[in-house]
């Protein structure tokens, strides 16, 4: 093990490593890269730990990413015998895929001819039950034609296969024991791959669709979401700070500019400093359509309300309901949520965001000034299209900014026009997965 | 040890100073202290309030022997106060004193050395030798402020329109602290060599007890330990207890004649474990001192 270290632990190790992490979401700098190797350079290189605490305290700046770190390191600093069995689950898995891919090009042919499929859309028919891929060759074995139609008639086929598979993967996704890690084929390294393996469950939280999360996980997601909220809170806070104008005599420059007066002071000079941080307001859909995020929706609300003290929070479905005053007194998660379920009117009912908003805007209009940031939580299904496209577009003129979390799959958006016409008023993420939201919280408020 | 050993430190010798001075610490916490003193890079150290960030800058004062010089931020913290300030009152004397004896006024008198005010980056980069910098609780400035900061810390050289640049003669040992308010600026955590700092193990904290409050007897010693690392972990409070109350408790519960843990001492002093009423409340509501004493037992 000692050899292997010495023989490849430099240059190119050390770059390939930094891929790694770049790939499991940890960006480090040339700079950084280059501090850890000079780091490496004052420790004992053979003192494992060691060698991993230089590298961690002179790349990772963010405690969250050490849990990942550490097993990124472990993984890939391990000794010779376990990188073998790295290599080979790899060579195995790869061999897997491969066949799968020929099985599904045998099986979805027309005439002799491979379908024009994705790999992706390919290895999700592959895995399908039995019983659903019989159904989908007899329906391609039902549609031979004769032979003159034929290049008209693939793609049309083609579309046809590609529509039932995502019907199939719609139904999959909403029943428990689908699991979304048999489709990630993205992963193009042995090390990545035993990495995100071995990653612990607290992780794997964070890529389960929010309306899958079963009740006993919910206590490690208000953690984590407690934290998301926080990083949220303060990165808002951050970008939207604007100035409000604190005088303070500027003595220098008053001085300065009255030298030439013999020192009698005419003009006074001022400075500026800025203070203030925005209000938040969130706006939360628990229609019907998001039953299944509620309890991800209400976290959300109870996460953000601890963190920070001036916001305000309504939920709506047909009608708009004030619930600051649930999140105020700082019960527990279940009691909070129990009363307002308790209490609300709208639960669960039909979408009418129009309505919501028309009424956010005559009787809250206090709460709508130039310093304050809108987060709305929605799939974005809503009656009255062109109602709520004008009323968001109202609220965007009274505000700062609009940020819409939308439950959607992003790959979905453009089949929905509701989805299309609230973005023209809203900076619009994907938002069903903790792992979004981190995502949000890391990247999009940075700049 | 003086600075000029610097180059001659290890990272067993470090630690072993460290413990001379009264702070405990494993190599988690040593070895990136050390690599920055090795790299000549600022330490970012960040964690829960208490857990004994500020008092790596005083011990490392103390292990090179040179001095401390603090620059605590806060909401507002600007370059006159962080840097340099213009003695305006003696300025203004000044100019009194010379329109009496009606001799020439000009820029060049009323900006010198002697007008300056020196605020605590301009003291470090002015040292005479190798300093400790601290930079306490940077997230309670702006990123205005941080940005200013990354520049003094990129070359320790400050530039003072009437005076010229003033450039460090030795690079100080930096040492920022940061309660994790807010996040800091990508450009600045990239400079620093990074330090997190968690809650103590229970080992970890008994040593701590025994090197502060050496008064207090073993078996209160280990039972204080568990009692507070059971509150951290098993109760969500808005501000969970650090080594700071992990201290303030045993020196209570000594002054209170204890020999171990019991609940009327809990009654008495969980006030000085947590700070916030609600978590009192939490505390009672969920575990109260006969919950937690049982708890403590049962291990
Ligand atoms: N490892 C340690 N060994 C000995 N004493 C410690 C240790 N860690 C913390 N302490 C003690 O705990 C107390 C709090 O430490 P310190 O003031 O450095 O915390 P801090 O992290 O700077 O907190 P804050 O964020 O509130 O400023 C001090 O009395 C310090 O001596
Ligand atoms: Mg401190």
């Amino acid at each position: 093990m000692q050899s292997y270290f010495e023989n490849n632990f430099f240059e190119n190790n050390f770059a390939r490593f930094v891929h790694i992490l770049r790939h499991l979401g940890i960006n480090v700098s040339i700079l950084e890269t280059l501090t850890a190797i000079r780091a490496l350079t004052y420790v004992d290189i053979l003192n494992r730990n060691h060698v991993k605490m230089a590298i961690a305290a002179t790349m990772i700046k963010n405690p969250d990413q050490r849990e990942i770190f550490d097993q990124a390191f472990d993984t890939y600093f391990a000794p010779p015998e376990i990188k073998q069995h790295q290599e080979n689950a790899w060579v195995e898995k790869q061999a897997e895929t491969i066949r799968l891919l020929e099985e599904a090009e045998t099986d979805l042919a027309y005439k002799g001819e491979s379908l024009d499929l994705s790999e992706q859309e390919k290895l999700f028919y592959a895995k399908l039950p039995e019983e659903e891929k019989r159904k989908i060759r007899e329906y391609l074995a039902a549609s031979n034609l004769p032979d003159d139609r034929y290049s008209r008639f693939k793609p049309t086929l083609e579309s046809q296969v590609r529509g039932s598979l995502r019907y199939w993967k719609q139904r999959l996704g909403e029943t428990d024991d689908y699991s979304p890690q048999l489709f990630d084929n993205q992963i193009d390294d042995p090390v990545m791959a035993s990495i995100i393996n071995e990653l612990g469950e607290d992780s794997s939280i964070l890529y389960e669709d929010m309306r899958r999360i079963g009740k006993q996980d919910l206590p490690k997601v208000t953690i984590l979401l407690k934290k998301l909220s926080r990083r949220l809170a303060t990165k808002i806070s951050r970008r939207y700070r604007i100035s409000k104008k604190v005088v303070k005599l500027d003595l220098r420059r008053s001085i300065k500019a009255n030298v030439r007066y013999g020192g009698v002071i005419f003009k006074l000079h001022y400075k500026q400093k800025r203070i203030q941080k925005p209000k938040i307001l969130l706006i939360c859909d628990v229609s019907g359509s998001m039953s299944r995020y509620a309890s991800f929706v209400i976290q959300f609300i109870y996460g953000l309300s601890a963190v920070i003290k001036k916001i305000e929070s309504f939920i709506f479905a047909e009608e708009l309901e004030y619930v600051t005053p649930f999140f105020a007194n700082r019960e527990s998660f279940e009691d909070t949520m129990v009363r307002l379920i308790g209490k609300s009117n709208i639960w669960g009912k039909g979408t009418n965001l129009g309505a919501a908003l028309h009424t956010l805007r005559e009787q809250y209009p206090l709460m709508l000034t130039s310093n304050t940031v809108v987060i709305i939580v929605s799939d974005t299904k809503s009656l009255e299209l062109e109602r709520a496209e004008e009323e968001l577009n109202k609220l965007k003129r009274k505000v700062k900014d609009i940020l819409w979390l939308n439950t959607l799959p992003q790959e979905e958006w453009q089949d929905h026009p509701s989805v299309m016409k609230f973005k023209r008023y809203s900076q619009m993420y994907e938002c069903y997965t903790l792992a979004h939201l981190e995502k949000i919280v890391r990247k999009q408020f940075l700049h | 040890m003086e600075y000029s050993k610097l180059a001659k430190i290890t990272i067993e010798k470090l630690r072993h100073d460290f413990e001379e001075y009264g702070y405990i610490a494993e190599d988690d916490i040593i070895v990136p202290v050390y690599l920055a003193l090795r790299l000549e890079k600022p330490i970012l150290i960040t964690g829960a309030p208490g857990v004994g960030k500020t008092e790596i800058a005083k011990v490392l004062a103390s292990v090179f022997k040179t001095e401390l010089i603090r620059l605590q931020c806060y909401e507002g913290l600007d370059e006159n106060k962080a840097l340099y300030e213009w003695n305006y009152q003696k300025q203004l004397i000044k100019i009194q004193l010379i329109k009496e004896s009606s001799s020439e006024l000009t820029e060049q008198n009323l900006f010198s050395h002697s007008y300056l005010l020196q605020r605590p980056l301009l003291k470090a980069i002015q040292a005479p030798n190798k300093i400790v910098l601290l930079i306490d609780e940077i997230d309670k400035t702006d990123e205005e402020f941080e940005a200013f900061l990354f520049e003094v810390l990129s070359d320790f050289q400050v530039s003072i329109p009437e005076l010229g640049t003033i450039k460090a003669r030795h690079i100080p040992m930096v040492v920022l602290t940061n309660n994790g308010e807010r996040e800091l600026s990508d450009g600045l955590k990239r400079r620093c060599v990074y330090l997190y700092i968690d809650f103590p193990t229970i080992e970890k904290e008994k040593k701590i007890i025994r090197v502060k409050v050496p008064q207090v007897g073993e078996r209160l010693v280990e039972e204080i330990a568990l009692a507070v690392n059971y509150l951290r972990h098993q109760l969500d409070f808005k501000k969970k207890p650090s080594i700071s109350e992990t201290l303030d408790l045993a020196n209570a519960l000594h002054i209170l004649g204890a020999e171990m843990l019991e609940a009327e001492h809990i009654k008495k002093t969980i006030n000085l474990l947590l700070k916030d009423k609600e978590d009192i409340d939490l505390f009672f509501k969920e575990l109260g001192p006969e919950g937690l004493i049982e708890n403590i037992r049962k291990r």
